[in-house]
């Protein structure tokens, strides 16, 4: 089978310029009637940031400055929801689009990523005075922060179109990540010491992608350390095969889309 | 001989529609995980060769399959079997206001579309203008969120965004019949324009009097079968007579 057409041929550039586009509007779009705008994806955090220092910072007297530690915790689960369920609704959004321009498929779950990474990147200001205020120190640890996000995204992209491209065939997939995602959170621990967690089970913990990226981000910001080799493998291997696995299905199912638009 | 501008070759497509709820998922079970999907052939054997510059029409009653024919020849479905070359560059298909972001301006969405289509960021700046001026909606009419707009006026932004721009080959999926009539009449003198400067045109309406005044060919679709390929009059007459017997 071989189609010819000169549309296929699209400069990196030109496409990259299409996802640029989309990212904007996604996020005009999300914002358009509201009055406080992006200051919506802070209160989301600040809230749990509140009952989690209020609820929990007695319960775990021996974390010094708790509030500073669940904060570390909570940032960068933020972008997980947001941009995994942006991106999963993406493609059912892009439909009508999609049905009448010959754009690349990818280019929908790929701005999304990206508006939810620019939402995120904006919310790391107020939050970065928050940190300032309960007694963060800036140091070299933060350049490192960097790497680990990167390694986050692979991930979070990744594990979203996979799950984006089955919902299309089945809402299912979506529903079904929506209701797993509270559970995910309190698996991972933000709110809590992994050494809460009994010896016996903590391989379990092993088990949560999440997990590998939370812990680093904590250790550079909270204790102000560098993550060990084998964290950084950790988190390369996630990141790679989730963005592969991810890359490749998305690839097998996109060209029956179409019959389900 | 002159390369054609769209030749399509035994094309077929199929819809996999799944059946939703408990019961199909019941009934899936009971299959063993098997034949989630039901094919709906829509498309079955198509062969189709378009000459450049020729203004080219297709009927047939809903749901024989031209819209997705359309589709293919844009590359925006990709068949099953077969093979579609197309030399040239394809406008998008215009369907009542599809596409358009009603939460954002005509402005907007002018300069979101031009960028999906592919155009290059330096030729974007033209375009828009080119589009603007094609619309004759009033900057007043553009600062408006689409969601605002008549049915009437989104037809005219969308029409304006494929048709303003000159491609290659424009593909009309019935939206002629809405628009006032000084906007249609304006539609037509500019496909006869782009027909007469050269470009292709595949058009589909179900009004046989715009068929017979701007097409050279036509051919008539039928459960997705090309049943008749050739002159304009004897395709109306057929598809006319379909409805009579």
């Amino acid at each position: 089978m071989q189609i010819n057409q000169q549309k296929h041929i699209l400069s990196f550039g030109v496409w990259f310029y299409m996802v640029w586009a989309l990212a904007w509007k996604n996020i005009r779009v999300k914002y358009k009637n509201s009055l406080l705008g992006m200051l919506w994806s802070l209160v989301n955090p600040l809230l749990f940031l509140l009952i989690f220092s209020y609820v929990f910072g007695h319960a775990f007297p021996d974390i010094e400055n708790y509030t500073l530690y669940a904060l570390t915790g909570l940032v960068m689960w933020s972008l997980f929801p947001v941009a995994t369920s942006q991106t999963i609704q993406s493609l059912l959004d892009g439909a009508p689009i999609l049905k009448s321009i010959a754009v690349p498929v990818i280019t929908f779950p790929v701005s999304a990523m990206l508006s939810s990474f620019i939402q995120f990147l904006f919310t790391l200001i107020p939050f970065g005075g928050i940190m300032l205020v309960l007694g963060y120190h800036p140091s070299i640890h933060l350049l490192f922060t960097i790497p680990v996000l990167i390694f986050f995204l692979a991930f979070v992209s990744g594990l979203s179109f996979l799950i984006g491209a089955l919902n299309v065939y089945f809402r299912d997939a979506g529903l079904l990540w929506n209701t797993l995602l509270p559970a995910v959170f309190y698996f991972t621990p933000i709110a809590y010491p992994v050494n809460l967690i009994p010896e016996n089970i903590r391989w379990a913990m092993q088990l949560n992608p999440v997990y590998h990226f939370i812990e680093p981000f904590r250790k550079l910001l909270y204790f102000q350390q560098f993550p060990e080799p084998m964290q950084w493998l950790w988190m390369l291997i996630i990141g790679s095969v989730f963005l592969l696995i991810g890359l490749v299905v998305f690839n097998r199912l996109k060209r029956g889309f179409i019959s389900h638009y | 001989m002159q390369t054609p501008a769209i030749h399509i070759n035994e094309v077929s497509f199929s819809f996999k529609a799944s059946k939703t709820g408990t019961a199909s998922l019941r009934e899936w079970i009971q299959r063993g995980g098997k034949g989630v999907f039901q094919h709906k052939k829509v498309l079955d054997q198509v062969s189709l060769t378009i000459p450049k510059g020729c203004c080219y029409g297709i009927l047939g009653k809903n749901g024989s399959g031209k819209s997705t024919l359309l589709r293919i020849i844009s590359g925006i479905i990709i068949p099953d079997e077969g093979t579609v070359q197309v030399n040239g560059k394809i406008a998008p298909i215009l369907s009542l206001g599809a596409g358009l972001e009603p939460e954002l301006t005509g402005y907007d969405n002018i300069r979101l579309l031009c960028i999906l289509m592919g155009l290059h960021p330096r030729e974007i700046p033209d375009a828009i203008q080119v589009i603007i001026d094609f619309c004759e909606l009033s900057d007043e009419k553009l600062r408006m969120q689409v969601k605002r707009y008549s049915t009437g006026m989104m037809a005219r932004l969308s029409f304006s965004i494929a048709i303003a721009l000159h491609p290659d080959i424009l593909i009309i999926d019935e939206v002629l019949s809405v628009g006032d009539i000084g906007f249609q009449e304006k539609c037509y003198k500019r496909i006869l324009q782009i027909k007469n400067s050269g470009s292709t045109i595949v058009f589909v309406s179900h009004s046989l009097v715009d068929v017979q005044h701007i097409c050279d060919k036509a051919s008539v679709l039928e459960k997705g079968k090309i049943i008749y390929d050739g002159d304009v009059k004897e395709s109306c007459d057929i598809y006319t007579r379909q409805f009579t017997t």
